[in-house]
């Protein structure tokens, strides 16, 4: 059990080293996600309402996502290193929390950069000294790394990688992002009919359940 | 055909009949919302019905990836077809209901929203299908796509508890919470809905199937 | 105008299962179309 979580662990670390000699894919999702943020600010018109801004927040991780997640796999399947890490003596779920942890890595590296531009140019601002939000955020991220992950994963044998990878990424993601759109809006203009903390519950929750289907039947991706 | 097929298309007939007459016959207007109520016995059934399809779908989905057997996956995909067949038609008379009730066809209420998201998350899975093309890297990746799909199915179901909404609750744990007449109508129409999707799962099987077949002909013969 | 919407919803569920049923019957027609090609070529 331990060893394979130092496993994991490795494949984590193998990937993050691999992404410092490629800086410019991390800049490159940074770059998406102002993109989207200049996008929906001609949408609506310059000026935005804190409470639209804070959720615009994961509207455009999420998007950032659909676009930073899809190599997660797909690389391993481009360099051809999928083969090597399936027959490693390693069990599959571990390649797949490896993998958790390195597009959390990424996605988080990403979002220390976007979340004081977002609050600058949609004009709200979260506080800085709330535990709340740095659970939400942590939280948040993990549960699209997960599901991300796991799109990756699936989109490998599809012949469209490219079209195909958002349809596998959002059915799964939207129930996170529905959340997450909730807590952060909570935290801006007050909690409305339930509770932040239940809705923090219901998020972990999710992550619990995806974390664990995932990483159950993940080995069926790895086999074939 | 085969005597129980028969015996099974009569029986849907009469009930179908049955259930024509009840909806728009027997069921008297509701108090408040008059003759609209016509238009519930032809909603909440196809909802409930699209829920068990995709509810089939993520059970084939599980016993695909245990007994590896491709003609599980097939049914699994055709109850996918039928699960969006169903959708659209609760989305579609949805629509009316609210037009007719709220005044406006769509308000992005909860319900509505998360059975939109459910209609999207199989039509991605239908054309995550189709992009694949080995049939059993298929089977095998669109299995794991239903269960990890499934999630969204739940969310849908308990939207309307989580939040406050516009739409009626009208299966509670204590039970229907309608009259006699329109208890019963509601019952003829769950059966005729349902044996409807049986009926209709059984042909797609077998179209499907056979399409499967001649593929695998082809493949051998080239 | 209500007959219409009442009609309308009808008009949808039914239209529905038949649109359905039409699209196996064409899909059907096609698989026998191409068995009978298959056959004709390994005939000749």
């Amino acid at each position: 059990m331990t060893s394979s979580f130092k496993a994991a662990l490795v494949i984590a670390a193998k990937d993050i080293r691999s992404q410092f000699r490629k800086p410019f894919e991390v800049f490159a999702m940074f770059l998406f996600a102002l993109i989207a943020i200049l996008a929906f600010a001609f949408g609506m018109g310059g000026v935005v309402d804190p409470e639209i801004g804070s959720a615009m927040v994961w509207v455009i991780i999420f998007l950032t996502g659909m676009f930073g997640f899809a190599p997660i796999f797909l690389s391993e399947v481009e360099t051809g290193t999928l083969r090597g890490i399936s027959i490693a003596p390693i069990p599959a779920w571990a390649v797949y929390i490896g993998k958790v942890i390195y597009g959390f890595f990424m996605m988080g590296v990403v979002e220390i950069f976007l979340l004081p531009m977002t609050m600058l140019l949609f004009g709200f601002a979260f506080d800085p000294f709330d535990p709340f939000l740095y659970a939400i955020f942590v939280v948040g991220t993990l549960d699209l790394a997960a599901v991300g992950s796991m799109a990756s994963a699936l989109t490998m044998p599809s012949e469209s990688k490219a079209t195909i990878f958002p349809l596998v990424y959002f059915p799964t993601a939207t129930s996170a992002i529905i959340l997450l759109i909730e807590l952060t809006r909570g935290l801006v203009v007050g909690p409305g009919l339930i509770t932040l903390g239940f809705l923090l519950q219901l998020l972990i929750g999710h992550l619990i359940a995806m974390i664990t289907i995932s990483a159950v039947i993940f080995q069926y991706a790895l086999t074939s | 055909m085969r005597p129980h097929r028969i015996v099974l298309y009569l029986i849907t007939a009469i009930i179908g009949v049955l259930y024509i007459y009840m909806t728009w016959i027997y069921a008297p207007p509701e108090a408040t919302l008059g003759e609209s109520i016509r238009i519930f016995f032809q909603h909440v059934a196809p909802a409930l019905t699209a829920y068990t399809a995709f509810g089939v779908t993520l059970i084939c989905g599980i016993l695909y990836l245990w007994r590896q057997d491709i003609r599980i996956d097939v049914l699994g995909g055709a109850s996918i077809k039928l699960g969006l067949l169903f959708t659209t038609i609760t989305l579609l008379t949805g629509m009316q209901w609210a037009d007719a009730t709220w005044g406006v066809p769509w308000n992005w209420d909860p319900r509505e929203t998360t059975t939109l998201i459910l209609w999207i998350a199989y039509a991605c899975l239908w054309v995550y299908r189709a992009s694949v093309n080995d049939r059993e890297v298929k089977a095998q990746f669109g299995s794991i796509f239903s269960i990890v799909a499934f999630p969204a199915v739940v969310l849908s179901y308990l939207s309307i508890h989580i939040w406050n909404t516009l739409h009626p609750i009208v299966i509670t744990p204590t039970g229907l919470q309608m009259g006699i007449e329109h208890g019963l109508t509601m019952m003829v129409s769950m059966i005729t809905i349902l044996l409807l999707y049986v009926i209709l799962l059984e042909l797609t099987y077998r179209v499907d199937s056979s399409e499967e077949m001649l593929l695998e002909y082809r493949m051998t013969r080239s | 105008m209500q007959q219409l919407e009442l009609f309308t919803v009808a008009i949808i569920l039914w239209g529905g299962i038949l649109v359905f049923l039409f699209y196996l019957f064409i899909k059907m027609m096609r698989i026998q179309t191409t068995v009978e090609r298959l056959v004709q070529q390994d005939e000749e």
